[in-house]
Formats: structure tokens, sequence, C-alpha cells
């Protein structure tokens, strides 16, 4: 075999496992639909805090809306981290501490219930940072830093 | 009283041994019972200058050290900062724990790596680390003897870090900017010394210095990228409105909604979320009037 061929084939094998990889992961459905219900909280997350931030009025149904969907969603939290999903920007750590991260969601689901009961501006403010407290307290131990 | 009595001979006689053996400047300071206000304002710099993180294993005991610091050069394990006399510093002066923040020099004289951020923490004022040393003093003891740093050959060699400190290291308190608001004078100390925030969002040099030309354009640690925080509109956060900005300090929350993760999860938890309105708005203006710089932080394909 000459050197570039050699060369040759081990770059492809490289690039057929690198790319499996790279496939395996994209693929993933668990992956995939987990991220988009972040992405879809994201989404509320945008509704509520113009109104938190007063940049925009309050509008009770829009805020009942969005907090509502957050309870749903947070309620799906366990289940979409079940057993041999590994992966994505999800840190191992779920897997090991299961109870305390599903205990986490359980709180996502709570303060967002809570928000969902607000029935005027002011109990809406009042309710708001516990959403987000409970957002990052979960991504502090188990979501990888962006990169 | 009567416990200060019972037990004033032998703080006293310790004092004079300790005095004794590692020659330090005779002083009352062991003796006194620290001020509450300067130990409520010493908390409030040590949350600002975030020190809970790297001297905390995680879920460890407070300050009792062992978190480990990834860095090019190997692992560094924060050390114990509490009290206890053996495996803390509750032996230490006060003119000691200044010495190591403003010079990056331990008491037995010996060079700081600068993963201890004493880069930016020779700003501290004298006045801040005065209230600090009055807090730490409060810090239960914990008996947890420090873990020795994983670093290979010639990153071990602690003398180096005289070559490292001539290069990379300018020692000084904060000096205002006289040309400069008091709120972004307190803006640029609030960033820059206590919260160390360039020690991870400055590209460093091959030697592990920072460049200050790109100061605060975003770096690229071991196990992520810390963002471009000038106000460049495409690589940095040009686009942000002073609202973006609340909501990432005070929860964490970037603009599209998402939740930062890991270290600056644990920055905003325990800093950002604890400063003041009025320190925000200065963090805030501070960020704003930087110069801003191109530079798309990418994680190197590895």
């Amino acid at each position: 075999m000459t050197k570039g061929l050699r060369f040759g084939l081990a770059t492809a094998a490289f690039a057929a496992v690198v790319g499996t990889a790279l496939i395996a992961e994209a693929q993933s459905p668990q992956i995939a639909a987990r991220q988009d219900g972040m992405k879809q909280q994201g989404a509320q997350m945008r509704v509520l805090t113009p109104m938190m931030r007063g940049e925009q009025p309050y509008n009770m149904a829009a805020a009942k809306q969005a907090a509502g969907v957050l309870v749903a969603s947070a309620k799906n939290i366990p289940g979409a981290f079940g057993p041999g999903t590994e992966g994505g920007n999800a840190l191992p750590a779920i897997w090991t501490s299961k109870a305390d991260f599903d205990s986490k969601a359980k709180a996502l689901e709570d303060a967002a219930m809570r928000l969902a009961a607000a029935n005027d501006e002011a109990a809406f403010k009042a309710a708001f940072p516990a959403v987000g407290a409970a957002c990052g307290g979960c991504h502090q131990p188990y979501r990888k830093p962006q990169s | 009283m009567h416990f200060t009595a019972r037990f004033g001979w032998p703080v006293a006689a310790h004092a004079a041994r300790a005095i004794l053996l590692f020659g330090l400047a005779a002083g009352p300071a062991a003796a006194q019972a620290p001020d509450p206000a300067r130990v409520q304002r010493g908390e409030y710099v040590f949350r600002a200058a975030g020190c809970l993180g790297c001297h905390t294993d995680k879920d460890g005991t407070p300050l009792a050290g062992g978190r480990e610091i990834k860095t090019p050069f190997g692992s560094f394990y924060g050390p114990n900062i509490t009290s206890h006399p053996t495996f803390g510093i509750g032996r230490w002066t006060e003119a000691q724990f200044r010495r190591a923040l403003r010079e990056g020099v331990r008491p037995d004289g010996a060079h700081y790596f600068p993963a201890f951020p004493y880069t930016s923490f020779t700003g501290i004022t004298d006045a801040d680390i005065a209230d600090l040393w009055a807090y730490m003093r409060t810090v239960p003891p914990a008996a947890r003897p420090n873990k020795p740093h994983g670093l290979g050959f010639p990153f071990n060699i602690r003398l180096a870090m005289i070559g490292w400190k001539a290069l990379f290291f300018t020692p000084g308190e904060f000096k205002p900017d006289p040309g400069k608001s008091a709120e972004l004078n307190r803006g640029a100390y609030l960033v820059n010394a206590l919260g160390h925030c360039g020690e991870c969002h400055t590209p460093r040099n091959l030697a592990g210095g920072l460049d200050r030309s790109k100061w605060l354009a975003g770096g690229v640690l071991p196990d992520g990228t810390a963002p471009n925080l000038t106000p460049h509109p495409e690589t940095g956060l040009g686009k942000w409105s002073p609202g973006d900005f609340i909501d990432l300090l005070k929860m964490g929350m970037t603009p599209d909604g998402d939740f930062v993760g890991g270290e600056m999860a644990e920055v905003v938890k325990e800093t950002t979320g604890k400063l003041t309105e009025d320190d925000i708005k200065a963090v805030i203006a501070y960020l704003r009037s930087l110069p801003p710089v191109e530079n798309r932080v990418r994680k190197p394909k590895s």
C-alpha cells in the first residue's frame, strides 16, 4: 500500500467514525425532542419577561397561557431524560442523581403553577422570579456550559 | 464575659507563640472580635468577588477547598480558606491576606499560580480587603487538608511564577478614572477587580497571560467558552438591551429565553444575582462602555 493510499484510507475511516457519531447524536429522537421542549419553554419565557420588565403591558390571558405551557412541559422533563438517553447538552450527573433532577423539574412545575394562578400584575411579578430560579437552579448542575 | 476572662490567657499565649513561630508583626487582631458592620460589608465583598466557587468542592463544606479548576496546564484544586488554624488560613494576619490578594504571594513568600486570580484581585481596595478579612475570620473552621495541584513538568515549578508575573502581572489597587462617572468607575471595579470576569472572558496567550488588547472579548475554557462581553454587534453583546443584561445577571436568562448552565449559572446564583441594584446598573454601564472588539469565540476542534 502506498503512503498516500494509506493516509487516504485512514482519513476516510476516521471521517466515517466521526460522521457516524455526529449523525447518531443528531438523530437521537429523544434528545431532539427534549431540546425542542426546552426551546418551547424558552419561547414562553420570551413571552413572560417583557411583561415582567414592564416593556409590554401585563396581559393576564397571555401570561396564564405561557405559564400553563411551562407547567405541562415541566411535567414531561423527568420522562424526557430517561435511561439510555444520555447526550446533547445534558450532563451525565442527571442520570446519577435522577431523584434530585426530577425534584428540580417538579420545582419548575410548582413555580409555573403558581405563576399560572396569578390573577393580577402584582401577583404575576411576585411569582415570576421563582420560575427563573427553577430554570437556572437546574441548569447549574445539569446542563453543559454553552459553547 | 466569663468566657473571655477564662480564655483570655490561652488565646494571648497562643498569639504570642504564633508571633514567635512565624515572625508575624505583633498586633491585637487575634484577640478581638470582628466589628459586625465590617463583617457585613465583608460578606458583600466576598459575594462580589465570587470566592465561594473555586474554594468549595461540589457539594462540599463551604470554603474548605477541593474544587477542581481545569486549565491547559493541568488541574488546580482550590485550597481551604476557612479559619482552621492548620488546614485553613486561621493563623494568617490581615497583612498576609492583603499581600496574597494584592501581590499573589503566600505568607511563606512563595508565589501563587495565577489560577488564583490575583491578576484581578490586586485591584481590590485596602478598605474592601479589610472588610473581607473581617468576614473571613467568621467562617467556621473545617479540618480538610488541601489537595495538591495536578500539574505536569514544567508548569509545576512555582519559581517560574516570578518570570510569569514580571511578564503578565501589574500589582496595584484600582484607581478610579477621574474622567469617568462614579458609576462607570464602580462598574469597572466590580467587573475587573472583584468580579474577575476577565479571567474567563478575556482570551489568553500560550503562556496563560491575559491578552489585554482583547479585554473581555471572550475566552476559550477547557469545558466550553466564555462569550465576548464587549458591545460588538455581531460577535459581542452589542444588541443586548439593559433589560437583557439585568435578566442575565439576576437570573441567568439569555435573550432567547435560555438559561446559562455550569460555572456561569453558579456565578449568577452566588455573585451577580446578589449584587445591589446600583451595582448591577454600574456593571451594565461599564460593559456597555467598553470598546467593541470583534472576536467570535469558538471552541477549537479537538
